[in-house]
Formats: C-alpha cells, structure tokens, sequence
C-alpha cells in the first residue's frame, strides 16, 4: 500500500548506521505491523483507506521513529567499512602488478629451469655431452668437457681437463642446488680419486634455477672413462661415464700429455 | 513450517569480511612469505632433507612486516647444520654444514654484508654428550694483520635438541673484519672429566688441496 510505503520510507531515511540489507529487513516489520493493525481496524468497521491512515498515524511520527531506531546502529563500523572499501581497491591494483609481475618471474623461472634440462655451451672450445645424475630432487648434468692446460709455476703447461656442470631442480619453479653444482668429487674409472678442484660455481641470475660449476681436473692423458660423486649433506650419489676426445687433441696435451 | 528468518549483513559483519579479504590482497600484493617457505629455498639450494628450526634472531615467529630487518635462522636434520641469513623471510645468504663423525662438533662461521651492515655470525653443534663448554678463536687476517678473539660458551647455555647442543654466536665487527678472510682457527672442547680436546685450523682453502698438491708436484 502506498500510505506504508511513504511511511516505511521516511522512518528508514533516518537509519544511516544499517545496510541496505538490514534496511530493507526494518521496512519489512514495519509493513508488516501496519498491515496487521489495518486488517484490525478493517474488521472494526473502517474502510480499507480510513484504517491504513490510522495505522500510519498511530505508529507516530517516522522522523522521530527512524531516529531513535539509528540509536541502535553504531556509525563507527559503517566509517571503518568505508576506509576498507577504497583501501580494497587500492590493494587490488597492487595486487594486480604483483600477481603479474610474479607470474611473469615464475614463467622466467621455468623456462631457465628447462633450459638447464637440454642446456649445451655454445663454446667451439668445449665438447658438448649429455650426462645426467639425480640426487634428491635434484638433477645434476654434465653438458661440456674442455681440453686446456694450466701453467705451472716453472711455465710449462700442464695438461688440465674442464668439465661443466649445471643443476635444476626435478620441479620446475624449484630451486637448483648450488651445493650440488660446487662439491663433487671427481675419480678415474677405477675409482681413484683425481686431483680437482671447483673452479667457480653460481647461480646464472638471481631466480635460482639453475646453477652452474666447472671443474679443473689434473690428468696426464685423456682419461676415457670418469667417475662423479657427491657424498654431503647425507647424500652418496655417483655416476660414471665416457669423456669425449676431440678429433685433435691441443698441443700441450699431445707434448705433456697423450705424449707421455 | 517455521523457516528461521537470516539475519542480514550487518557494517559490523562487513567490515570483518573486507578485513579478511584485505588481509589476503595484502599478503598477494606484496608477496608475503612464511620463515617456512624461505628455509625450504635454503634447504633446496643446499641439496638438504627437511631441516627443523632450532635456533632463529628473536623475533615473533610468522609473517615478518619489517622490511629493513634481517632475521638468522639454525636448523638442522640428522646429517647437516643449515644456517642462513634471511630478509623479510626471503633467502638472502646460507650455509651448510656436515656433522663429521670423527669430530665431537661441528662449527663454522657465516657473515654477510647488507649495505653498511656487516653480519657475523659462529654457529654449530656439540654432538658429544661429555663436552661442558666450548671455546672458539676465530682470526682474521686482513692484509698481513691478523685479529685474534676468542669465545667461550657454556654447554648448559645452548638449545639442547635430540642428543645435540646447537649454538649461535654473533661476532662484532667492522667492514674490514668481514672482508678480510675471518675462519674459525682453534676449538677447545672442555670435557666432565675437566679434560681438554684442541683442534686447530689452518686459513680456509680456497682450492681443494689435493689439487694445489697435484699442481706443485708436477710443476717440480
């Protein structure tokens, strides 16, 4: 009925500190209580007009009605709701870039991670090979040999292997082991331990997935056959494979080394 | 049927939903890690099995807000020491370390330098039940000029964990104590008994000897 629904109106025009939702639930009770007062005053014998009028008017005044229903809602939380409002939309549009910029280091992450599984130095210097040991959920690969020489403190070079390392990690936006790619130990293929050292070792870039190592390894001939292990941190991994020989061995190798 | 009437949405009820929600756009936003997450990273990087925290610099332990302040965390598992240096929860230095058998503990030193900042720290375990204290020298050369300090730690003073006292020392320094090469160059374990067992260090290498050996002798 129209007479309620002015009334209705003007009492929830007071009633700042509600929701819409609570708002609409007082105008509820409000019609409620006014439509059963009419239906009374109905069977009483008034017309239906005459007894909404009534009703309307019985209720008192809806100013003074709305205000004192305001009493009851407490302005501090609709204020606090408002300050989260705008904050939220701030938030969201950092958010936003974060999420971008995350996904975006995340992707990098993966593709260098990948890059790492079938990884081969572009060097003419270094043979490329392909050998791969898992230790945890790590993996370690051996992708290049080098055949060079180390000079002595007399001058005289010395025939010196260079094996290149590189470890990812078996889940893609893992972490590579840094440890993995600087602490192995490296034997001839009959297990006696060869005199090497790590060379350098490191991330690539500063998202971790993939680290790199190389390996100097004093040898006097070519040695066919290694033996690499990694025996830290309560781990005893090894793997053993051929050395590839290049067509034409350096010279220092053929005078100091195939030589003798 | 008497249906129960809902109760509608109050500011009240709002405001702590919106909370919440702001909450998690806060944590997303600015990429928030847990000290769990940042250890795991440190354990991956070492090639390590989970570690469990032992030890960590005083601070509330979740979500860290500080953006300046760098937090040091200990863990261990049965056959390594990681100890690491981390900033907002995210990986900023770490090292591990193995338990030696043959040693009754297991100790080194880890320093870092953020911006003007220097860190230094000694940490490690006592893995034998008969040692009462511990004392460590550290020397640090710089140039031709070396620094000697010594520290003594109590074994009752430690965090005691599985059969293992672990400790962490920080070390007071300066810039150029932490770029000249510091290393831990004498342990003396004090035993029940009153006993003492020394153990002495040479410069940290920074080729493997075997190798330095090798090359002397074929240079000969």
């Amino acid at each position: 009925m129209k007479t309620f629904d002015v009334f209705c109106r003007a009492v929830i025009q007071q009633v700042n500190g509600a929701t819409k939702w609570e708002k609409a639930a007082i105008c509820r009770e409000l019609r409620e209580h006014l439509e059963d007062h009419a239906a009374a005053l109905t069977e009483a014998g008034l017309s239906a007009e005459e007894a909404a009028r009534a009703a309307v008017d019985a209720m008192g005044d809806p100013k003074e009605i709305g205000e004192a229903m305001n009493q009851a809602y407490p302005h501090l939380w609709r204020r606090i709701y408002t300050i989260e409002k705008y904050a939220a939309v701030l938030l969201a549009i950092a958010a936003v870039f974060s999420l971008f910029l995350r996904t975006s280091n995340t992707l990098d992450h993966i593709e260098r991670n990948w890059e790492a599984r079938s990884y081969f130095s572009n060097s003419v210097q270094v043979l490329p090979m392909d050998v791969t040991m898992p230790v945890g959920d790590q993996i370690l690969r051996v992708y290049g040999v080098r055949y060079g020489y180390e000079t002595s403190s007399s001058g005289s070079p010395l025939p010196e292997l260079t094996l290149y390392v590189c470890t990812y990690n078996r889940i893609p936006w893992g972490v590579a082991s840094l440890d993995l790619s600087s602490q192995l130990q490296v034997a001839d293929k009959q297990g006696n331990p060869l005199p090497s050292t790590c060379l350098e070792s490191g991330y690539d870039d500063g998202s971790g997935a993939r680290a790199f190592g190389s390996y100097a390894i004093l040898v006097d001939e070519p040695p066919g056959e290694l033996i690499l292990t990694f025996d830290v941190h309560g781990h005893d991994a090894s793997v053993r494979f051929a050395v590839p020989v290049p067509e034409r061995l350096p010279s220092q190798w053929r005078q100091e080394g195939a030589a003798t | 049927m008497n249906k129960k009437k809902k109760k509608p949405w109050s500011y009240r009820r709002l405001c702590v939903l919106l909370g919440g929600v702001l909450l998690l756009l806060f944590l997303s936003a600015f990429e928030m890690h847990t000290p769990r997450q940042a250890l795991r990273t440190a354990e991956q990087s070492h090639s390590l099995s989970p570690t469990k925290i032992v030890l960590q610099s005083n601070k509330p332990a979740g979500i860290s807000f500080s953006s300046h302040q760098v937090d040091w965390m200990l863990s261990a598992n049965e056959t390594s020491l990681l100890f690491g240096y981390y900033q907002n929860n995210r990986l900023l230095f770490s090292t591990a370390l193995d338990y030696d058998p043959s040693l009754p503990y297991c100790a080194d030193i880890l320093g870092a330098g953020i911006g003007r900042t220097v860190f230094l720290h000694v940490f490690g375990a006592i893995t034998d039940p008969e040692i009462t204290k511990i004392e460590i020298t550290t020397d640090s050369r710089y140039v031709d000029v070396t620094s000697r300090q010594s520290y003594t730690l109590e074994c009752r003073d430690m965090t005691y964990r599985s059969g293992n006292y672990y400790f962490v020392l920080p070390i007071d320094t300066s810039r150029s104590d932490f770029d000249s090469n510091l290393y831990i160059a004498r342990i003396v374990l004090y035993d029940r008994s009153g006993q003492t067992r020394e153990y002495t260090y040479d410069k940290p290498k920074v080729f493997s000897e075997d190798y330095v050996q090798a090359l002397q002798e074929r240079s000969s």
